[in-house]
C-alpha cells in the first residue's frame, strides 16, 4: 500500500525574489544596527550629550515620520490594487508613494541646509548644547553631529534608492501593463520601502528622541 | 477592492501616527531619563511590529521564515555587548 507523505515548504508561497529581498533586508538591517550601536557606544563614551530637541528639530522630523508612515500605507495599497488587477490604482498609489519619498528627502535637505548655513538661534542652541563658538552644525562640529549625519544620511540614501526603485517599477508597470501575475514585483518593492520606514522608526527614536 | 484589508491598513496607519505623537510627548514627560528610554523603545518596537506584521505581511508568512528573520537580533546584541561591555566600568580621568 503506497503512502502519501505531504511535504510542506518551510518558506511557504514566498518567491525566490521575495526571499532574496528578505535576505537583503537582514543584511542591511545589520548595517543600520552597526551604525546605531556604534553611535550608542560613542555616546556612552562622552561626558555630555545634547538634550533632545536642543539642536535637532523634533516637530519637523515627527512630521517627516508621519509622511513616511503615509507612504507605507500608499505602498501597501498599490500592492492591494495590482493583486486585484487594478492597474490605474497601482500607478496612482505608486506615484503617491514616490511623491511622499521625494517630499521626505526635500524636508531632510531643508533640515541639512538649515544646519550647514547656520543662524543666530542655531548658534545659541549649539552653545547651550556645549558646542560653544560653533555657528553651524556640520559633521566636524563634534561626535554628536558625526553620529547624526552618518545615520540620517545613510537612511536618506536608502530613501533615494527607494524612490528610484519605485520610478523603475512605475515605468515598467506603464510600459508592460502589469497584471495580478506581476504583483510579486510590487510586493518585493513594498518590502524594501516598508523596511526604510521600519528603520526610520528606530533612527527617529535613537537619534532625535533619546 | 478588499474593504477588510483596506480598513486594516488605514487603522494601522492611524495607530502608527498616534504612537509617533505619543513618542514626541514622552520626551516632555517629567520622568527620569531611564524611564523615557524604556517607554520610547517600547513604542518604537510596537511600531516596528505593526509595520512588519501588517504592511510587510509577515503575519501571513510561515513560522520558519518568521524565525529565520529573528537571526540578526542575537548577532546585533552580541555586537552591542562587544562594543559596550565596559561601559559600567568607564570613568572620566
Amino acid at each position: 500500500m503506497s503512502e502519501v507523505i505531504a511535504i510542506r515548504d518551510p518558506w511557504g508561497k514566498a518567491t525566490t525574489g521575495k526571499l532574496a529581498m528578505w535576505l537583503f533586508i537582514i543584511m542591511d538591517g545589520l548595517s543600520f544596527g552597526g551604525l546605531l550601536i556604534g553611535g550608542a557606544a560613542l555616546r556612552l563614551s562622552m561626558s555630555s550629550w545634547p538634550e533632545p530637541g536642543l539642536v535637532l528639530n523634533i516637530p519637523l522630523t515627527a512630521f517627516n515620520t508621519f509622511l513616511l508612515i503615509c507612504t507605507s500605507f500608499t505602498m501597501v495599497m498599490a500592492l492591494n490594487a495590482i493583486q486585484k488587477g487594478d492597474q490605474k490604482g497601482l500607478k496612482n498609489y505608486l506615484a503617491f508613494t514616490m511623491a511622499g519619498g521625494i517630499a521626505f528627502l526635500g524636508i531632510q535637505v531643508y533640515e541639512y541646509s538649515h544646519f550647514f548655513l547656520g543662524n543666530e538661534t542655531l548658534a545659541q542652541n549649539l552653545a547651550e548644547a556645549g558646542f560653544v563658538g560653533a555657528t553651524n552644525f556640520v559633521p566636524s562640529t563634534g561626535t554628536y553631529a558625526a553620529v547624526f549625519y552618518a545615520t540620517t544620511a545613510f537612511h536618506g540614501l536608502h530613501v533615494l534608492s527607494g524612490v528610484i526603485y519605485i520610478g523603475c517599477i512605475l515605468y515598467a508597470a506603464n510600459k508592460w501593463n502589469y497584471t495580478s501575475a506581476q504583483s510579486d514585483k510590487v510586493e518585493i518593492l513594498g518590502l524594501f520601502w516598508h523596511f526604510i520606514d521600519l528603520i526610520w522608526i528606530f533612527v527617529f527614536t535613537v537619534i532625535y528622541l533619546i | 477592492m478588499d474593504n477588510n484589508h483596506k480598513k486594516t491598513y488605514i487603522i494601522n496607519a492611524i495607530w502608527l501616527a498616534v504612537l509617533t505623537i505619543v513618542e514626541v510627548g514622552v520626551v516632555e514627560l517629567p520622568i527620569p531619563k531611564s524611564g523615557q528610554v524604556i517607554l520610547l523603545f517600547a513604542f518604537a518596537i510596537t511600531k516596528i511590529m505593526l509595520v512588519a506584521l501588517v504592511y510587510m505581511h509577515l503575519r501571513y508568512e510561515t513560522k520558519f521564515l518568521r524565525r529565520a528573520l529573528l537571526i540578526p537580533i542575537p548577532l546585533a546584541l552580541y555586537f552591542a555587548f562587544g562594543v559596550m561591555y565596559d561601559v559600567p566600568f568607564r570613568w572620566v580621568g
